[in-house]
């Protein structure tokens, strides 16, 4: 007894990682996913896993205590539009809300490159028919007072109307519902009494804050994607259950921690990005390991290269995020990307400049050295010509690189710009981890934050090949390599605690006056009943929970708000002033000192409370016992691979990672091979190998030119 | 120049570029302007020392020139005394020194190294309200500039890093929003300060020399981009004509004229025979001139390369007369300048680009019909508790231009403001004492068109939580006459709308559980359209309506699907009335779908009356000697013209021509093949034509100029396929809008 089983689920690969009762890693695997039925996909990997500790599947899983669980069906389903067929009843007169989408819709989540092409841009495709929105008669006013009754028989109307127009599942959403929800609770109370089983959205009840259209998408998004979800999870919970597991699910979710599959039932968007989020899960972990509060996640794959950060040992949130142009109320990690990947295609443009990207060859057809159709050249031909990847070697020998092909597909850009092949390859080599280097910036900074005071992680596929080089320009404090940064997301989630979090709005200009206050202060203690209520029902001590309180605050009339964390007890005048000053503060932090006014006056408008109960499986053990400095173990090869430093191609050591053990120094030149990836060090720069087998880079002087 | 490797040249282009952006990201966090947050009426951009602009930013386009003006005035005027000193920032809101209007205030600083200034940064914003006799500083009523908000030429403001009390107090003295422009200042500056430092780090690692030679090679590869752009467009010229209506004084039509001419890799946009400049507000110097140009050039031309206007102006010439609406001497009132001449400036180029681009097969997908203004308007007043507040109310969107392959965008928001959005209905009504009743999709708003227009929004609002009148401000134009124009045969849109419900029964419709969600859902003591540059009272028993024009259509609506119109109807943005009359389609009455033989039937009888109707063209200008036979294909299939025209030329197409000499090239049509007559002229001189009252684009232009503007259709003579809708004054002849240079 005493497997914990972490679970992720891929575009291409299922994952999962294992760690047995005493937190070392059992096994890991991975398997083909299946789309059209992920649980299957899941499945497979658990068999994998079972066969590698030489169990069968039943065995496994009854010997398993916890199953923790990345779950992208909804995600997929959004992308797909293939969720629920929603009817959205709403306040009479603000029917097209969705559709006119506050204008800025159409520009919703795009990069400034996108939003500059007018005449292509369009609105979100739509995720709710116009024939199956109802407006009701029914107004409250924006102090909570009812200006119009809810009138009953246009509700009857619509519900019946929906019903017979196939809803499968009901939005409500009423304009200031969440100061006043007594209509909208009349309605779920009416569809309740007329279509038993129906499952039915409030706005007040997903997302009880100021602002009809995220409010309206948070519901309808709920009600779309829930039924798709839902089912998934039931479905999964019972295949593993026939199957022997009789333990609980557990799913990462997009706020940076684990739930439930009940709270799932209620809020169905905490699944989006569930299982990027296990990556994050899993760079908090190491953050408490080494001690390293600031750390940049970088995931450079085949078509994109995306960035998370972890700042003070948090992970970093967005409050308003979106997914395909609708914005959401469920704060999510704040990821950014970029397309650059090993797809990445090289080109010259007319001025005779080199470019790469922002178009990828993607898996079809490909880099030219997947010898797949594709003729032009990418990231990876480019890596390959300069001797980074081993042709024999790619995905730990599954598939053959042909350098020929690669060679081939840059000779015309090379041609195009008068430069012999390998000096385009190393200019696409620049350019594109002058790129990663850009949006890793602009993401730090945009927060506040200097690169310099970060250390990076590096996975996805590509990245290992790429780090040390874009991690040198960006002159970050370290670079670290997971071990098993091939299933990093599924080991991560076996780090996560159980994290719930509820938010309520509430304006209120500081300081408040005595009734805001109260008000203010009762929202907190709903809000914390209302965890300790979950925290019991889910069989958890809710005297475990690390609960945690903020405050989104601005100064007056600007729209973004800041996070900023709230004593604990009750809010007193005097702890307003602490609260102005932490306010202002974390703003100077971000935008520069100087750059506030308090004159303008400052204010809260929404109020979260996080309840956190840590890990309930073994953390994952570091090894004890550290060996030889020497890697001659593990050398396995040498090749001619281009350093600048070096003035060309030099031989250069390569290591065949899994071979590599805590303590080994490795000095660059070299490369290191593993199963999924392979890791480029330059001259000059030394890696280790640290007591989780990660690889860690120092720091290695100034930035190239 | 420099010499500087294309690689690092390609690393430093991306960086700074992604630099630009990020300021104009900090100025949208942090500005407290609903102005700047929500409609985006900001913009910024990164300068060469010289004042010659590297890169601007993707928000509101018309404010694409300003920076660079501004900081070329102030090195022209100010280098000596007083002096530029690290740290320094100037301030500005003059229209006469790089501002658009006064409600702009820009922040322009050089950026040292080393004792040597490297680049300037720059940042303007529009300030909810900088003075003068009105609420929000749209000057309704002012004569000249010395009517409107105090202006303010460039001024340091920041001396060293620190704001000097003394002019910060001036700066903001006069305005009713104190508070919200000294935050804004600091916005400004805290984004300046980004990119001082951003700047810095780059110099630190390449060097200043790679720094500076790489903006002059940014500069001449976008210099060069443009060119090549316009190498593969065709030559020619093509022109439009435009209106403002209402000058803030008195309710008349103002006229703009552009011929914009291609030749090889230049463009001309050639303003000659605009209007003089009004005794009102709505004039705008040469900032707007130059920047409601861009506002088009930038989205349509350079959707595809770094917006780099230093070197994208290298290509384009603009002529205007000084004195001109859109180019006014000083002291010409210029309050609405942004939203009234410049933005009408940029309607004209945004056409004439438009219909440019449809000459090509490659570029026919760029080509979008027009979009149009929002309606701005300002509320003042008391609140419930007796507080007062002035506030600008951005509720409402127009509809996007048609595309050559769909519909223009729902709401699809103003031309050249890609990122400008709305506020929730629930941000106004916490902000200030009113209720909306609806606020939806408006029907009828969309130009009709094989593709139609988006559609615009319309709402209502009554006063609500306050015991006194609201003091309204209207500033829009498009209100007498459309101002979306439609493209090859797509139809104008509908006018902006403002209708004051004088004792409206909206509050006893709530009271009695009933919530109106439409005009015609209300009943008034009387109805009252207001002008487009208004102020007035909303009484507490009033109810106001907005409604936001659409956008153009294109193409001739009588080729659209019929099922789409049966959509539009079944969805409530196309009446039946538009649908059986505009695009001749019949709708079952029970199942609203398109009833397939009626319709055809319709469409015949629409033609047929077209035909009957028209002032007979003249005779086609078909060259004597040219060979005689049927007209064929130019090329191997002809080259499109939009989707209703082609080029042809005459003669045999088998056998012969390659012996014989080519024949002249014919412009026909593209589904009879009647020729119009030689492909340099405009087919329009050629087509059958007739004029038609507005009201048949919208039942809502009624509330426009009905007596004075009307529309001009041009169509083929023999089958009546439409190819261009024009709308102008009745007694003004019709425009030539195309002359191809083969």
């Amino acid at each position: 007894m005493g497997y914990y089983v972490g679970l992720d689920i891929g575009g291409t690969f299922t994952d999962c990682a294992v760690l047995d009762e005493r937190g070392q890693v059992a096994t890991t695997a991975k398997s083909a996913s299946v789309p059209r039925d992920p649980g299957q996909g899941v499945l497979g990997a658990l068999e994998v896993a079972a066969a590698n500790l030489g169990l069968p599947l039943d065995r496994f899983l009854a010997e398993t205590s916890l199953v923790i669980h990345g779950c992208t069906v909804g995600t997929n389903a959004m992308i797909e539009r293939k969720g629920a067929r929603v009817g959205l009843i709403t306040t009479r007169g603000h029917e097209d809300c969705l559709f006119i989408g506050k204008v800025n819709q159409k520009v919703a989540g795009l990069s400034e490159r996108e939003i500059v092409h007018q005449r292509a841009l369009d609105k979100a495709e739509p995720i709710v028919d116009p024939a199956l929105i109802r407006g009701v008669s029914e107004r409250i006013d924006s102090q909570g007072d009812v200006v119009c009754q809810l009138n009953e028989a246009e509700a009857e109307k619509a519900i019946a109307e929906l019903a017979a127009r196939g809803a499968q599942s009901l939005a409500v959403c009423f304009l200031w519902s969440f100061l006043n929800p007594s209509h909208e609770a009349r309605l779920r109370e009416m569809v309740a009494q007329r279509h038993p089983g129906t499952y039915v959205c409030t706005s007040a009840d997903v997302a009880p804050v100021l602002g009809e259209y995220e409010r309206m998408v948070t519901t309808t998004l709920s009600a779309y994607l829930r039924p798709r979800v839902v089912e998934y999870l039931e479905r999964l919970e019972g295949r593993l259950r026939e199957l022997g597991y009789s333990q609980r699910l557990l799913l990462s979710h997009c706020m940076g921690g684990l739930t439930t599959v009940d709270e799932v039932r209620t809020k169905p968007l905490l699944t989006l990005d569930s299982g990027p989020a296990g990556g994050v899960l899993g760079l908090q972990f190491f953050s408490r390991q080494y001690g390293e509060p600031n750390i940049i996640g970088t995931d450079m794959g085949g078509t994109s290269f995306d960035v998370a950060l972890i700042e003070k040992g948090e992970a970093a949130l967005e409050d308003e995020p979106v997914i395909d142009k609708y914005v959401f109320l469920v704060p999510k990690l704040a990821t950014q990307s970029i397309g650059a990947g090993g797809g990445s295609i090289i080109w010259v443009d007319p001025d005779g400049i080199l470019r790469v990207g922002p178009q990828s060859a993607g898996a079809d057809p490909g880099p030219a050295c997947y010898d797949t159709g594709g003729t032009q050249p990418a990231v990876s031909d480019a890596d390959l010509v300069l001797g980074y990847l081993n042709p024999e070697h790619f995905l730990g020998g599954r598939k053959r690189l042909d350098r020929a092909k690669a060679e081939a597909a840059l000779e015309g850009v090379a041609k195009a710009l008068g430069m012999s092949t390998v000096e385009a390859a190393a200019g696409a080599f620049k350019i594109v981890n002058s790129h990663m280097a850009d949006l890793v910036r602009r993401a730090t900074i945009e927060r506040g934050y200097d690169p310099r005071d970060f250390a990076l992680f590096s996975f996805g596929g590509a990245g290992p090949t790429h780090v040390c080089s874009f991690g040198r320009e960006l002159q970050v404090k370290g670079i670290y390599i997971p071990r098993h940064a091939t299933v990093f997301c599924a080991l991560g989630m076996l780090t996560g605690g159980i994290l719930h979090s509820y938010e309520m709005s509430y304006p209120a200009g500081l300081p408040m006056a005595a009734r805001d206050l109260g008000a203010v202060n009762d929202i907190y203690g709903r809000i914390e009943s209302r965890l300790r209520e979950q925290f019991q029902q889910e069989g958890l001590d809710p005297a475990q929970a690390r609960v945690t309180r903020f405050a989104y605050m601005k100064y007056r009339l600007q729209p973004r708000t800041l996070l900023v964390p709230t004593p604990d007890g009750r809010l007193s005048t005097a702890g307003q002033q602490a609260l102005a000053d932490a306010f202002e503060s974390r703003y100077a932090g971000i935008y520069g000192p100087g750059s506030g006014y308090r004159q303008a006056g400052i204010e809260a408008i929404k109020y979260r409370v996080d309840g956190f109960i840590p890990s309930i499986v073994p953390a994952v053990l570091p090894e004890r016992a550290k060996g030889e400095a020497d890697p001659s173990e593990a050398l396995k090869s040498s090749r001619p691979a281009y350093f600048e430093e070096a003035g060309g191609f030099t031989d250069t050591r390569v290591y065949d990672g899994d071979l590599l053990r805590y303590g080994h120094r490795l000095e660059g030149p070299c490369i290191v091979e593993r199963m999924g990836d392979t890791l480029v060090i330059p001259p000059g720069v030394q890696a280790q190998v640290d007591e989780f087998q990660n690889l860690r880079i120092g720091s290695f002087g100034s930035p190239a030119r | 120049m420099a010499q500087l490797d294309p690689i690092t040249l390609e690393v430093l282009r991306h960086r700074l570029w992604m630099i630009n952006d990020e300021q104009g990201k900090v100025a949208t966090q942090i500005s407290g302007s609903p102005v700047v947050y929500e409609a985006y009426d900001f913009n910024s951009s990164l300068i060469t020392p010289q004042g010659d602009s590297l890169f601007v930013g993707v928000y509101t386009t018309r404010l694409s020139l300003s920076l660079h003006l501004a900081t070329k005035h102030i090195i022209a005027n100010m280098s000596d005394n007083p002096g530029f000193e690290d740290g320094d920032a100037f301030v500005t809101n003059d229209p006469w020194a790089g501002a658009s209007h006064m409600n702009d205030f820009l922040m322009l600083a050089p950026v040292f190294w080393e004792g040597e200034i490297v680049a300037w940064s720059g940042i303007a914003m529009h300030e909810v309200d900088v003075g003068g006799p009105n609420p929000g500083s749209f000057t309704v009523g002012a004569k000249d500039v010395y009517g409107e908000g105090p202006v303010i030429p460039p001024i340091k403001l920041v001396e060293r890093g620190r704001v000097r009390k003394d002019i910060e107090g001036m700066v903001i003295r006069n305005t009713r929003t104190p508070e919200l422009n000294a935050l804004d200042i600091r916005a400004r500056l805290a984004a300046i300060n980004r990119t001082r430092q951003r700047v810095h780090e780059i110099i630190r690692q390449y060097g200043k020399d790679t720094f500076l030679a790489a903006q002059a090679h940014i500069m001449e590869l976008a210099r060069r981009g443009f060119a090549r752009r316009l190498l593969e467009l065709p030559d020619g010229t093509w022109c439009d004509r435009g209106f403002i209506d209402h000058d803030g004084n008195e309710n008349k039509l103002y006229e703009f004229r552009l011929a914009m001419t291609k030749a090889g890799d230049r463009l001309t946009f050639d303003y000659t025979g605009t209007s003089p400049q009004a005794p009102g507000m709505i004039n705008c110097t040469r900032v707007g001139l130059e920047g409601g140009t861009m506002s088009a050039v930038l989205p349509m031309l350079c959707y595809d390369m770094p917006w780099c206007p230093g070197g994208v102006m290298n290509q384009i010439d603009i002529v205007s007369e000084e004195g001109a609406i859109n180019n006014a001497r000083h002291p010409a009132a210029v309050s609405m300048a942004t939203v009234a001449a410049a933005f009408a400036t940029g309607q004209l180029a945004c056409t004439a680009i438009a219909r440019m681009l449809d000459c090509t097969e490659k570029y026919h997908v760029e080509a979008q019909a027009g979009g149009a203004l929002s309606q701005f308007y300002v509320v003042a007043g008391y609140k419930e508790d007796g507080q007062r507040f002035t506030g600008i109310l951005l509720d409402q969107g127009p509809g996007g231009g048609a595309r050559t392959y769909k519909d223009g965008m729902d709401v699809g928001g103003v031309p050249g403001s890609p990122c400008q959005g709305i506020g929730n209905v629930e941000t106004y009504e916490r902000l200030y004492p009113v209720l909306y009743l609806y606020r939806k999709l408006g029907r009828d708003t969309a130009g009709a068109g094989t593709y139609r227009g988006g559609a615009g929004t319309e709402l209502m609002i009554i006063p609500h939580r306050t015991r006194q009148p609201l003091d309204m401000t209207m500033i829009t134009h498009g209100a007498s006459h459309p101002d979306a124009r439609g493209l090859y045969g797509g139809m104008p849109s509908s006018v902006n709308v403002r209708l004051c419900l004088r004792g409206s029964n909206a509050r006893q419709l709530l009271a009695a559980q009933l919530v109106p969600a439409g005009l015609e859902d209300v009943t008034c003591e009387k109805l009252e359209s207001r002008y487009p540059k208004d102020r007035f009272d909303l009484q507490l028993e009033d109810a106001l309506l907005m409604g936001s024009c659409g956008g153009g259509g294109y193409g001739d609506p009588l080729e659209r699907s019929p099922d789409l119109v049966a959509r539009d109807v079944t969805q409530g943005l196309v009446s039946r009335e538009v649908a059986l009359h505009v695009y001749g389609v019949v709708l079952d009455p029970v199942s609203g779908k398109a009833d397939t033989e009626d319709t055809a039937h319709e469409r015949h009888r629409l033609r047929q009356l077209r035909l009957l109707e028209a002032v007979r063209p003249a005779a086609t200008s078909v060259r004597r000697g040219d060979p005689p036979g049927r007209p064929y294909l130019a090329g191997n299939a002809g080259r499109p013209i939009a989707t209703c025209l082609k080029i042809v030329r005459r003669g045999d197409p088998f056998g012969k021509l390659r012996a014989g000499p080519a024949g002249r090239p014919y412009l026909a049509c593209a589904r009879c093949g009647h020729i119009y007559g030689e492909a340099t002229e405009d087919p329009k001189m050629h087509a059958a034509t007739r004029q038609i009252p507005i009201t048949v684009f919208s039942p809502w232009n009624r509330f426009g100029m009905v007596e004075h503007m009307v529309g001009r259709e041009a169509y083929c003579p023999k089958c009546a396929l439409l190819i261009g809708v024009q709308v102008g004054r009745k007694a003004d002849p019709p425009f030539s809008d195309m002359l191809l240079r083969l």
